[in-house]
């Protein structure tokens, strides 16, 4: 009976993504709720999204598609608002102008940072609106201005090197974000930065991971100076046991399934001394304290050598 | 959020409740020192005495907390449970052939399974039961979302997580610990009963999420007791039965038809939207999915999880010993209330103070038609509550049609007539607490209201006036301060200081109404059909819920929608008309030009001979000009050929709600530096302009409807000095608002002239 319901709901649902295409979708833009110009409804991924996606073979989708995704759910104002950050001058952090803090860290701990926009009062905005008013729908949004930049640091990343951990088509082993306190994740009621994680690695097929744990409630970030971030950042993090291990049991899973200790020691450890390459996700990027204390605590955790690369939102 | 379930047995019934702090919950039924202490407290502030003074004789409670919507819905369900076995209702539902049976026999319900009755649960499996399905159902109705997308976070039905059923023995904490513990636990017994007495206090007529609850009682003054928190306060003060906790999201289950499978509807209890305006996400703060309200979002996050609380309302006490709202009124107490008048023959029938209320409203220097007007919304809102009895023979159209279908025509078109009628008999009851003031733009109808707000001030009453917007509000401020110098007087709007004060006189936005419940016993309501409290469910609920329970709602308009006009014609809703200006010369009738489109306009660059000779002509004249445009992005172009036209010196200007200039380019054309300004409809109302003129280019657009058109020639000939402005609708063939709207005027204007109000009549009778 259950099962029957099941069914019958999938197929609704399937009638409900199908006919979406025929229809003309009620398009008002995620932001001002502006009607978007009532275009024929492409909303990307929609139907891509359901249980059998998993049977599909992994297809990226195109940059121009998840362009033309954004570019649905908003107006032609709130479209223009974005500043993309499509010019670095900073190779390392990803900024549009070029960058004394990153030529004054000498041996930062994490590679590059990568981010979609340049964070200025429009974004500010969006950004508030996402994560203090809770405003929620912006999510996919959010994420889906997050892929871009993805992009281009995966081609980095492949760039670097290849001798990976992973078989997946993406060079990343792990995707983890930067957590919150618990304090903050109950009122906040979610944790942004896991959020968007959680919907990249959806995207892209990358597993999840909570790597990191915020070992005290420090106040908001954006009420601080650079100082005070900065010897703030000292101990904040610590590294989550649970999660890593997960990564621990699905390394072993992959590369040591049997679990036989091998007479040969080193073809046993082969695949532990290859570079594990972790892709941090985090909405916003300042002085990169909060990145680089995180790196740290990965680095430091993980027993292999470890390269972190960071994914965030926004750049200031 | 999450609380506790918990059962108290009080003789031979069970009740249960959700806690948010099972210390206080527990304590409070079963040690009697605290509970005398408290009780003691209580009953020294509030003589109703409603608390029962035994303590429990059992408790039992589900030792998992659970999130906060479906705790709530656990106890409904164990209530519903044993309700069933006190009343003996499962049994006899079976005796009788109940749903049971039914079902039976259609196969839904599988023969071995155990028909349901509570008769044979004991309390602690019918917790344990209820506990379980009100998870199950919150899983199900949750079962469309998008699960995937909640990751690890738990979505297992409470109980499967190792939750079990507890016990408390009553008794008391402080009997063999010696007399010394005993005062100790007495003196903070009292202590918390105390703050809980302050919290009820400062939280009558509120509803409010918890933090902003705790905000409120921060800002009031009320210390937090170290031991139990403000969430033990609140929960004391629900005990007490002088709040209510609720989740701010409530879930009730409604089945399509008999023996379907029940839904779970989903509703807000803040702004009252239903399932269409509902986000299931995952959320941290329970940990499992639940919804959020999208609607009423910019005003904090409503979850289904999280608290609000709910004050008891304005007049909630008084039921006890019932003081009617007259004997109340210093100067009416010889009044009797004469039952049997119904609203509709108040305009008709003098009311014996007639000399007393024209010497009340003497002191506002009122002209003769607001003081009419006035008279009759006093006498309204100073009448007793009575049930006014629904006069039939004004109902002929729907119940003539539910009598005609009944007999021989199908279902379904008897159905929809009875539901029309329902909806309409409903629609009556709001009505008899309604009162509509439709007063022509520029009537003054903020001085009509200082004699409502004294009235109802006089006799201790809360008076509420709202308005869709906050820089109506910002003006209004200053007037009603001035007015009534004595009264304490809050504003409310985004970001106002005054947030979490109370005052006799509170003026607020629509939006700010969501953080009231039963509050006032005099909502006015300004502009009611402005955007965006027109056409807005949501704030008509909170405008709903704001009135006390026998509190009276003054609308005001000078275009009410078309429902209300249709109802204050029928005579359902009592409403007194202002026909004329406060300066008593009749309304400008707008003058149709033939102009092609504002685009093609534009594309020929030159206004045709008509329009630009009125256009000189007021310009000449001395008159400020209102050209209002049917689109933004034409605001400018206009305003280029408009300057284009006008003599050298006449500054020409243009606004739009896009414009970040706005309120500077507003000063300047009020202080008369810009001489033009073209705009959209957003200027349509809430400024005054001492000697303008308006033109309206497209005049025949589907934006502008009847109301729009009157609000914008409302902008013409609004002081005593110019009150013949000149209006011009410009556009190819007038459209039918174009003629309603000008019919609109004519009607008001002979109105007036009719009843005497005007003081120049020749120029009526020629217009």
């Amino acid at each position: 009976m259950l099962l029957l319901d099941r069914i019958m709901s999938w197929a609704a649902q399937g009638l409900q993504a199908g006919v979406g295409f025929l229809q003309e979708q009620n398009c008002s833009c995620l932001v001002c709720g502006r009607n978007t110009g009532g275009r024929l409804g492409m909303e990307a991924g929609h139907s891509f999204n359901g249980w059998y996606r998993d049977l599909l073979p992994v297809q990226r989708r195109s940059v121009n598609h998840i362009r033309q995704s954004i570019s649905n759910k908003l107006c032609a104002g709130c479209l223009a608002l974005i500043p993309w950050l499509t010019e670095i001058k900073c190779r390392a952090c990803g900024r549009g102008i070029a960058c004394p803090d990153c030529e004054r860290r000498s041996r930062p701990a994490f590679r590059y940072n990568r981010s979609a926009v340049q964070y200025d009062s429009a974004m500010r905005d969006w950004l508030a609106l996402y994560k203090y008013r809770g405003l929620e729908k912006l999510e996919p949004l959010l994420a889906e201005m997050l892929y871009l930049p993805y992009y281009g640091l995966s081609r980095l990343a492949a760039e670097a090197g290849s001798n990976l951990v992973s078989c997946g088509s993406e060079p990343w082993d792990m995707v983890t974000y930067v957590p919150v306190s618990s304090e903050r994740a109950q009122e906040r009621g979610f944790n942004q930065a896991e959020r968007l994680a959680a919907a990249l690695g959806s995207q892209f097929h990358l597993p999840v991971l909570p790597l990191l744990i915020r070992t005290r409630h420090s106040g908001k970030q954006s009420l601080k100076s650079r100082r005070e971030r900065v010897t703030d950042m000292r101990s904040l993090f610590a590294p989550d046991e649970a999660g890593w291990t997960a990564w621990e049991y699905q390394y072993q899973q992959r590369w040591n399934p049997s679990g036989k200790q091998r007479k040969d020691k080193r073809s046993n450890n082969r695949p532990l001394n290859s570079p594990i390459r972790i892709l941090l996700i985090d909405d916003i990027y300042t002085t990169g304290s909060t990145i680089e204390a995180c790196s740290e605590v990965l680095k430091y955790r993980s027993k292999v050598t470890c390269e972190v690369y960071s994914l965030t939102w926004s750049r200031s | 959020m999450k609380a506790v379930v918990y059962a108290v047995r009080q003789g031979n019934a069970w009740k249960a409740e959700a806690a948010i702090d099972m210390g206080v919950a527990a304590s409070f039924w079963t040690d009697a020192l605290f509970r005398e202490q408290v009780v003691r407290a209580a009953q020294g502030r509030d003589e109703e005495g409603s608390l029962c003074p035994f303590p429990a004789e059992e408790l039992i409670f589900w030792d998992e907390p659970l999130p906060l919507g479906d705790a709530l819905a656990a106890a409904e369900r164990y209530d519903r449970l044993m309700g069933r076995i006190g009343t003996g209702g499962a049994r006899q539902q079976l005796r009788i052939g109940g749903r049971y049976w039914r079902q039976f026999v259609r196969g839904r319900v599988p023969p071995w399974k155990k028909p349901f009755s509570g008769a044979e649960l004991t309390a602690e499996q019918a917790l344990e039961r209820s506990v379980r399905e009100a998870g199950l159902t919150a899983l199900r109705t949750r079962e469309g979302e998008p699960l995937r997308k909640a990751g690890g976070l738990g979505l297992r039905p409470p109980g499967s997580s190792g939750g079990r059923v507890c016990r408390v023995r009553p008794g008391s904490a402080g009997g063999p610990g010696g007399a010394h513990r005993a005062s100790a636990m007495a003196e903070e017994a009292r202590a918390l009963a105390a703050a809980a007495q302050t919290a009820a206090a400062a939280l009558q007529g509120r509803a409010l999420l918890g933090s902003e609850a705790h905000a409120l009682l921060g800002a009031a003054g009320a210390e937090c007791p170290a031991a139990a928190g403000w969430s033990g306060v609140l929960q004391l003060a629900a005990l007490l039965g002088r709040l209510r906790l609720c989740s701010a999201i409530a879930g009730d289950e409604v089945r399509r038809w008999p023996g379907a499978r029940p839904r779970r509807r989903l509703r807000c209890l803040r702004c009252g939207s239903g399932d269409a305006q509902m986000r299931s996400t995952p959320c941290a703060s329970c940990g499992r999915v639940c919804a959020c309200c999208e609607a009423c979002i910019l005003l904090g996050r409503s979850r289904e999880c999280e608290l609000l609380v709910i004050g008891s309302g304005q007049r909630a006490f008084g039921a006890q010993h019932p003081i009617f709202w007259h004997s109340l009124a210093p100067n009416r107490r010889n009044h009797r209330p004469n039952d049997s008048t119904p609203a509709q023959q108040l305009s008709a029938s003098e009311p014996p103070e007639a000399q007393e209320a024209q010497d009340r409203l003497s002191r506002w220097k009122l002209s003769p038609a607001q003081a009419e007007a006035a008279g009759a919304a006093l006498a309204f809102i100073e009448q007793p509550v009575t049930k006014v009895r629904i006069d039939l023979s004004a109902e002929p159209t729907h119940r003539r049609r539910a009598d005609l279908a009944a007999p021989g025509s199908s279902a379904h078109a008897y159905f929809s007539s009875l539901r029309r009628l329902l909806q309409w008999r409903k629609q009556t009851d709001a009505f008899q607490h309604q009162f509509l003031l439709w007063a022509v733009t520029g009537a003054g109808k903020t001085e009509m209201i200082f004699p409502l707000v004294e009235s109802a001030a006089a006799r201790g009453g809360q008076v509420l006036i709202a308005t869709p917007r906050r820089d109506v509000v910002l003006e209004l401020d200053p007037r009603i301060r001035k007015a009534f110098p004595h009264l304490s007087v809050v504003t409310l709007y985004g970001g106002s200081p005054q947030r979490w004060e109370r005052g006799t006189v509170t003026l607020a936005t629509t939006h700010q109404l969501m953080r009231f419940r039963r509050a006032f016993d005099l909502v006015i309501i300004d502009e009611l059909d402005a955007y965006p409290y027109h056409g807005d469910p949501m704030l008509h609920y909170a405008a709903e819920q704001a009135a006390a329970a026998d509190g009276r709602c003054i609308l005001l308009s000078a275009t009410p929608p078309a429902p209300l006009q249709r109802a204050a014609a029928s005579g359902r809703l009592c409403h007194a008309r202002v026909p004329v200006r406060f300066h008593r010369h009749p309304l400008p009738v707008p003058v149709q030009l033939r102009v092609p489109p504002a685009a093609e306009l534009l594309r020929q660059q030159q206004l045709p001979a008509s329009l630009r000779k009125a256009l000189l002509a007021s310009v000449a004249r001395g008159a400020q000009v209102f050209v209002f445009v049917q689109r933004i992005k034409l605001c400018e172009p206009i305003a280029a050929m408009l300057g284009a036209v006008c003599p050298p010196e006449t500054a020409v200007g243009f606004t739009s709600s896009k414009d970040e200039e706005r309120a500077d380019k507003v000063n300047r054309f009020r202080s008369g530096e810009l001489r033009v300004l073209v705009t959209t409809t957003i200027l349509e109302r809430g400024i005054t302009i001492p000697r303008s003129d308006v033109f309206i280019l497209d005049a025949d657009s589907r934006l502008f409807d009847e109301a729009a058109l009157v609000q914008m020639a409302g902008r013409a000939g609004r002081s005593a000095d110019d009150p013949a402005g000149r209006v011009y609708f410009c556009s190819s063939i007038p459209s039918r608002a174009q003629r309603q709207a000008v019919r609109h005027i004519r009607i008001m204007n002979r109105m007036a002239a009719a009843k005497g109000y005007i003081i120049n009549l020749d120029a009526a009778i020629h217009k």
